[in-house]
């Protein structure tokens, strides 16, 4: 296991533990969100993109000292799987867990721009009728996660906001697993 | 501490692409996946190591090949995409089915799997000692200045054969001058010339007693009958340029070789162009306008091939009188004092963006004054040839005295030349401060 992946998760849990302290003293924003994702996973030379849909919720200072740190978590359900050289391939699960860095000058009415970073893991689910009793794998993929969310509000003083991110899942030198999400986030 | 700042945001970005290079290390067989899509494609349903003995020896390594079979039995070699794994990775280690032990006798099973299809099977790690070792030959001889491989049948006291670390040599310098081989751990001799050759295997016990096989006799046929060099790219070369030289054989029998790494391939002015006698990469290093001509050669048995080659240095765009320094500074003006002098020089630009500006060097150039009067002639001099400007400490001065010199390149190569590329004339002026 990457030594700076445990870091990250360190890091996150130490970040929740001092956001819960702070939370008495620092205003706190809530957001949630629903996104379809177009997912790209590439593997032997080979890319499937099974549509996903990903619901998300977030937690966020929006003063204080930890104006602009936030915690957001993620969970994707299949919409569907996607097919090349007759193996299909699905998206079983997906979850994720970030932390969420945000200017804290960002006014509503701005673009938004965050970065996240984090741990997420997908659960993958191949068939190959051909291998025969080993036609169908499934195996869950975990490793560090991060990705990039811009958000834009859709009508003046309403709390709906156009979404959209970016996020790696996974990569190895065999397997990378992307995702380009686009949706809808309202802020509480 | 307040967390504020898109720069710190952005830094921590920036950290996220740095932890992005961790990828891997997550849990999940990845390679599982991207294998099971590389059997999408080739269409492989079965898969099995390919037939070995089992039997390792502790000094030598062993390459193991899974391969896999499609519905209509075609095979596939599925050594760089399959997982392999060792019960016991205290005995050795394996990557692509190349098993290198690591001296320890023992017994593990090797497992390989691809796309969820695996084989198996038992490998005995043993250290069987070495007793005999015959060379052998697919052919018994070779084409002159053709490579060739040897093979080497040992003899152990159990039954099996092994891979066992061996060194090969040419018995005598008889031999020594006709072939070599390049890498003495590795079967694989060189010739050059024709005749016999002694090679001999050498192993060693596990006493340490070198263990030597009787001589074998190698015959290498002088059977090569025409040689020609080529480059590929124009004989025509431009100073800096490189290109590769092939030397190709033409024999008696069998289709035509590349022996270009024995065919000592050789530049006959190495001050002009250079040549890896290997890899056959020529470099024209030095070159005039009107083309230096060199010779690439080969042999391979007293039958030579002749490349002639000619280095062009670029053609010249314009040129620039700069000070003595070389600098290739451009200048509005040059100082001399009294009693001193001055030695400018011509800077010129190559058409060809791939050659640096530089001082020029060619001897056809004739300077002097564009005054013709109005100084001493006699106590200002400048040298038609080279430049040289010497003002004569008895000249008497009271205020500077600024006169214009000019260069003009007469000659490139012996041929007149009256403009460059540019379309203007190949000369400059310059004006020159005399102080008192």
């Amino acid at each position: 296991m990457c030594k700076r992946l445990a870091l990250v998760i360190s890091a996150m849990g130490g970040i929740v533990s001092v956001g819960a302290q702070a939370a008495e003293e620092n205003s706190l924003a809530f957001h949630a969100s629903g996104q379809a994702v177009y997912t790209q996973i590439k593997a032997s030379g080979e890319e499937f993109s099974p549509p996903l849909f990903q619901l998300k919720a977030d937690i966020e200072f929006t003063s204080g000292n930890m104006d602009g740190l936030g915690l957001q978590g993620l969970v994707t359900v299949p919409m569907s799987d996607d097919e090349a050289n007759g193996l299909t391939l699905e998206v079983t699960q997906q979850s994720g867990i970030y932390v969420t860095l945000t200017n804290p000058d960002t006014q509503p009415e701005d673009l938004r721009v965050s970065v996240l970073l984090g741990y997420a893991s997908t659960e993958i689910e191949t068939l190959l009728p051909s291998l025969g009793e080993e036609a169908k794998h499934k195996d869950t993929y975990s490793d560090f996660s991060w990705g990039f969310s811009l958000q834009d509000q859709i009508v003046d003083g309403k709390p709906f906001y156009w979404t959209l991110d970016f996020l790696r899942y996974y990569k190895s030198d065999d397997l990378r697993i992307d995702g380009l999400g686009l949706g809808v986030t309202y802020a509480f | 501490m307040h967390f504020k700042g898109t720069a710190l945001a952005l830094l921590l970005g920036a950290g996220a692409f740095g932890l992005s290079g961790c990828g891997g290390g997550g849990s999940g067989d990845s390679a599982r996946v991207a294998q099971t899509v590389d059997a999408s494609k080739n269409g492989v349903i079965s898969v099995a190591l390919d037939d070995n003995e089992g039997y390792i020896h502790v000094k030598g390594n062993f390459q193991f090949n899974l391969i896999g079979t499609d519905k209509d039995g075609k095979a596939t070699n599925l050594n760089e995409q399959a997982s392999w794994t060792l019960s016991d990775p205290r005995l050795g280690n394996i990557k692509n089915g190349l098993f290198t032990a690591s001296g320890q006798v023992g017994t593990l099973t090797l497992t390989v799997s691809y796309a969820g299809l695996t084989d198996s099977q038992n490998v005995v790690l043993t250290d069987a000692n070495l007793i005999g070792i015959t060379v052998e030959h697919a052919s018994g001889s070779v084409d002159v200045c053709k490579n060739t491989q040897f093979t080497a049948k040992t003899v152990f006291n159990d039954p099996h054969h092994y891979n066992y670390p061996l060194t090969w040599s040419l018995v005598d310098s008889a031999s020594r001058d006709l072939a070599s081989f390049a890498d003495e751990t590795k079967p694989e001799l060189s010739t050059k010339k024709s005749g016999a050759v002694k090679v001999v295997a050498k192993g060693k016990d596990n006493d340490g007693k070198v263990i030597t096989s009787p001589e074998y006799i190698l015959d290498i046929d002088p059977s090569i009958v025409a040689l020609v060099l080529t480059s590929d790219k124009s004989t025509d070369m431009n100073q800096g340029q490189t290109a590769t030289a092939t030397a190709t054989a033409e024999y008696r029998s069998g289709p035509n070789t590349v022996i270009t790494a024995n065919a000592a391939l050789r530049s006959s002015n190495e001050t002009v162009m250079t040549v890896n006698s290997t890899t056959g990469l020529i470099n024209a290093v030095a070159g005039t306008r009107l083309g230096t001509e060199v010779n690439l050669t080969a042999i391979c048995d007293e039958t030579p091939a002749v490349l002639p080659l000619k280095v062009f240095k670029p053609e010249i765009r314009n040129m620039e009188i700069v000070d003595e320094t070389g600098a290739l500074t451009s200048t509005e003006s040059l100082q001399v004092r009294v009693g001193a002098d001055i030695d400018p020089r011509i800077k010129v630009n190559y058409v060809d963006s791939g050659f640096d500006p530089e001082v020029y060097t060619g001897k056809d150039v004739a300077w002097k004054f564009v005054e013709t009067s109005g100084y001493d002639q006699e106590k200002i001099t400048i040298d038609g040839a080279s430049g040289l400007i010497e003002v004569d400490a008895s000249l008497i001065l009271t205020v500077n005295l600024i006169l214009t010199v000019e260069a003009r390149i007469t000659k490139i190569g012996g041929i007149d030349t009256e403009v460059g590329s540019d379309g203007n004339e190949l000369k400059d002026t310059i004006k020159v401060t005399i102080k008192p």
